[in-house]
């Protein structure tokens, strides 16, 4: 996050249920915009754009 | 313009560092959470091996709720492998109830915090500390070695407790008002409480503590028997593996692990690499996972423990599936009597030290057991 410019979308692959609580947590105490999450059979999509 | 003052501190997430948190926003200071993964964490076991309560409410972790509670950016700092040589294995202030090394972990974690606030031009650190919380690391000793074993000493400050505590370099400079910290001690957490309702704190874990695996007894007992056999060479495979299921010691170089349900069956298909896998295919059963060179003898032994936890345990004789490297065949065996399986679980060892620990014998529970004077373990 911390090389990424403001505006850009970070996309975040993961398989751990937790996402769902965690990121959108961290996107308000960081100030950054959560785009939402796409669940796949084995794996989370997060999307996350840099503000 | 004045510069505007900079604190960070440990943050778990629980009432009290949230609390503390929340006191220094309060003096207009801004606040950065560190929340360290030691890998012993419990919400992140529950969720490495899919449990959830609710399939809708996976568990959270606790210090990036708070964080977003309190609008306080968290990171989260992974200390796995430092932590299990420098502190869990090493600890030069001992265990706690469990094995638990509370005053080198809040060392060892304060020396991190110390790190970042030089590196990043923070004003000083915080914890949610409270004098006499904790028998081993909030009583007044424990909490002023560690102050001065982390470096941080003058610029730790305790914001619950700090009325009863030296007056810290943050207060003398006027960073933060002393008047508007609190003199808060002992196990109690009615004060906290209050607070956080005229703070505006109102989403916290209950209840204290209980985040972590090391104080447990039941965990404290596996690692135990697991550095008294294998010694300190340890992964952190082998850490996660004596957080789920049912284990059994058959011989001091072989050890089974039972999983307890479907997502500890799971979670255990990720270990078989390099460990022989024991489980029945006409009966729902659990998936066994054997570590070490087992003996012809330990291999039945390990079908018929698995016999004893399958739905097939009230049948005289079970076929039983194994495989182990290249070589795989089935057994047909008797479930295990149940006298026979507590001979085996693993109960209370030896206190681990870091010092070479003897070998002990294949009985070693039972010879525990009456050295300890106790009954037979109940089941479980
Ligand atoms: S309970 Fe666990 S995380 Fe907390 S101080 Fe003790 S060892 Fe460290």
């Amino acid at each position: 996050m911390r090389s990424m410019k403001a505006g850009e979308i970070l996309l975040l692959l993961a398989d751990d249920a937790g996402v769902a609580v965690d990121i959108p947590a961290w996107c308000i105490s960081t100030s950054n915009e959560f785009l939402g999450l796409l669940k796949e059979p084995r794996m989370y999509r997060v999307y996350v754009r840099k503000l | 313009m004045t510069e505007k003052i900079r604190a960070l501190g440990l943050l778990s997430g629980g009432l009290d560092s949230t609390l503390s948190a929340r006191i220094l926003q309060e003096q207009d200071i801004d606040v950065l959470g560190l929340h360290f993964s030691t890998g012993f964490c419990v919400a992140d076991r529950h969720r490495l091996i899919g449990n959830t309560n609710n399939p809708d409410k996976p568990y959270r972790n606790e210090a990036l709720r708070a964080g977003a509670d309190l609008r306080v950016p968290v990171e989260l700092i992974d200390i796995k492998d430092e932590y299990l040589p420098k502190v869990l294995l090493n600890p030069k202030y001992g265990y706690g109830q469990g094995m638990n090394p509370c005053i080198d972990c809040r060392i060892f974690m304060l020396q991190k915090a110390k790190e970042i606030m030089e590196d990043r031009g923070y004003h000083f650190v915080f914890t949610g500390e409270v004098l006499g919380q904790r028998p081993m690391s909030q009583r007044r000793q424990p909490m002023d070695n560690v102050t001065s074993n982390s470096g941080l000493a003058g610029y730790l400050l305790r914001p619950l407790s700090a009325k009863l505590l030296p007056t810290t370099i943050p207060e003398e400079r006027g960073w933060v008002d002393r008047e508007k910290l609190y003199g808060i001690s002992g196990r109690s957490r009615k004060v906290q409480m209050e607070l956080a309702e005229k703070l505006g704190v109102v989403d916290y874990p209950q209840p204290a503590g209980g985040c972590c695996f090391l104080p447990d007894e039941n965990y404290a007992r596996k690692l135990r028997d697991f550095l008294t056999f294998r010694g300190t060479d340890v992964t952190h495979d082998d850490m996660m593996m004596l957080k789920v299921g049912r284990h059994f010691r058959l011989s001091d170089d072989v050890k089974v692990i039972v999983g307890r349900d479907e997502s500890e069956n799971n979670y255990l298909e990720r270990f078989k690499q390099g460990r022989g896998q024991v489980w029945i295919d006409e009966f729902p059963s659990p998936l066994t996972l054997i570590e070490g060179q087992a003996s012809a003898q330990d291999l039945e032994l390990a079908c018929s423990i698995t016999a004893r936890y399958s739905d097939g345990r009230a049948h005289d004789s079970v076929p039983v599936k194994w495989r182990i490297d290249d070589n795989e065949g089935q057994l047909r065996v008797a479930p295990v009597d149940d006298e026979v399986l507590e001979e085996m679980r693993i109960l209370v060892g030896p206190m681990f030290t870091a010092a070479p620990v003897p070998k002990i014998s294949r009985h070693c529970n039972r010879m525990w057991r009456s050295m300890r004077g106790g009954p037979s373990a109940p089941s479980r």
